[in-house]
């Protein structure tokens, strides 16, 4: 796991010390959001539970419910899964009969989709276009169908090795590509190259 | 699932994929969960894994227009079909006989992309006839389309969806003529795709011979219908030498 930053714990306007570093809070809060608009597919609600959850885990937190600090990450996902069963429950209440169409017209939209910005698309997308066809067919029996190399390549007749070494030069072309516009490259770069070898 | 997930685990056990990907098991969805809400690496993996599916089917129909510009708005259909519409086979039962490897769980799905041009009397037949087709109902969908056919003999899709309708209407025999022609064409959005259910044709009047050679030609063409190809080859030739 990429180690969180140990800076200084946050302090808060209303409700005293942070029991979190700003950097922990941080990454806490995007990955709710995943969570939140995979879970609700909509994202003024995911923001409401990403806010409702944090609140609850800060509160936790300052209350010393978290007794392993490095199950932190199933801690708040708890409380998140709890929220986001109170927004469903919520939702199935409150929902007027004539927004239902709107919602069952677009199913098959990726809800995480809205996580991504049109520059980063078109950087991914540019990549994309760059690797040859066969990469393409791994990339796309990987993240559409969630196959795995040895199952790719069982697909493919090709051995897991060299699959496995197809699929780890894609994604590192494309991580450059998504990772360059935001400034994170050289950030991470280096724990990408270290998964990569183990691929 | 019991205990901390490592990067390196979500790796190993495909994590990233399964979670964009909608196949992973409660247990593992729960772990994966607790690992990336403080993993600000396993974060971005998952948002360039969006973006990748976000993007890739856009790349699939722009090159399928560059290799047949002449009807690009056919060509996302096409590529459209072929990407929904698969679904990998299972193998085949001891007991299943060849024409069983012809069988097509879904037909490929027609995602009613527009066909540019006015809008004619073989277009509105060819409307009618898909719109018979996406209500399952082959029998009237090819009756219709033969007849969108025969006032607009250049209507490929028409010709790719007659001929799967009568696949799936349970007339192979009919169908192969059909995608015969199709094949004739030459390079076309559906020239793979035709290969490939001729061949789900021929399985189903078992001629074995026949449905390899087709399938040898649609995994020439790479793609998903490449890989399907080959995957079905290998079906057939384990069971011919049963």
């Amino acid at each position: 796991m990429t180690p969180l930053a140990d800076s200084e714990p946050r302090h808060s306007d209303s409700e005293g010390p942070s029991p979190i570093s700003a950097d922990q809070l941080c990454v806490l809060r995007s990955g709710l959001q995943i969570m939140a608009r995979r879970a609700l597919n909509d994202a003024a609600r995911a923001e409401d539970a990403v806010q409702e959850t944090l609140a609850r885990a800060l509160k936790a937190l300052r209350e010393n419910r978290l007794r392993e600090p490095e199950k932190l990450g199933a801690f708040v996902a708890a409380i998140a899964r709890h929220v986001i069963a109170d927004f469903h429950r919520e939702s199935a209440r409150t929902v007027p009969l004539r927004s239902m169409p709107e919602t069952a017209s677009a199913p098959d939209r990726d809800p995480l989709e809205s996580l991504i910005s049109e520059s980063e698309r078109a950087d991914v997308r540019r990549a994309l276009a760059a690797l040859g066809s066969g990469d393409r067919d791994i990339l796309r029996l990987s993240y559409f169908q969630g196959l795995t190399p040895a199952q790719i390549a069982e697909r493919l007749g090709e051995p897991a090795a060299r699959i496995r070494k197809r699929k780890s030069r894609a994604l590192a072309r494309l991580r450059r590509a998504f990772l360059e516009r935001r400034g994170e490259r050289s950030q991470m770069e280096g724990e990408f190259d270290k998964v990569d070898e183990t691929l | 699932m019991s205990g901390i997930l490592t990067c390196d685990d979500v790796t190993e056990r495909n994590l990233v994929e399964g979670f964009v990907a909608g196949t992973l098991p409660g247990d593992e969805l729960e772990a994966f969960e607790a690992h990336y809400l403080t993993c600000r690496r396993c974060q971005a993996e998952l948002r360039l894994a969006t973006a990748v599916r976000s993007t890739l089917p856009g790349i699939d129909r722009a090159a399928a227009r560059r290799r047949w510009p002449v009807i690009a708005a056919a060509a996302a259909v096409a590529a459209a079909a072929v990407i929904t519409s698969i679904v990998f086979l299972r193998p085949s039962s001891s007991d299943d006989g060849l024409a069983a490897l012809g069988g097509v769980d879904q037909a490929p799905v027609y995602l009613g992309v527009e066909i540019r041009g006015e809008s004619g009397a073989a277009d509105s037949l060819f409307e009618l006839g898909m719109s018979y087709y996406l209500q399952k109902r082959y029998d009237q969908a090819a009756t219709t389309l033969d007849a969108s056919l025969s006032v607009a003999a250049d209507l490929v899709p028409a010709e790719f969806f007659l001929a799967v309708s009568r696949l799936m209407n349970g007339e192979p025999d009919a169908a192969v003529p059909v995608f015969g022609r199709l094949i004739e064409r030459g390079e076309t959005p559906y020239l793979a795709e035709a290969y490939y259910y001729r061949a789900k044709a021929f399985l189903r009047l078992n001629r074995a011979d026949e449905a390899l050679s087709d399938l040898r030609a649609a995994a020439a063409a790479g793609g998903v219908i490449g890989v399907q190809a080959v995957a079905l080859v290998d079906s057939v030739k384990s069971w011919l030498q049963r």
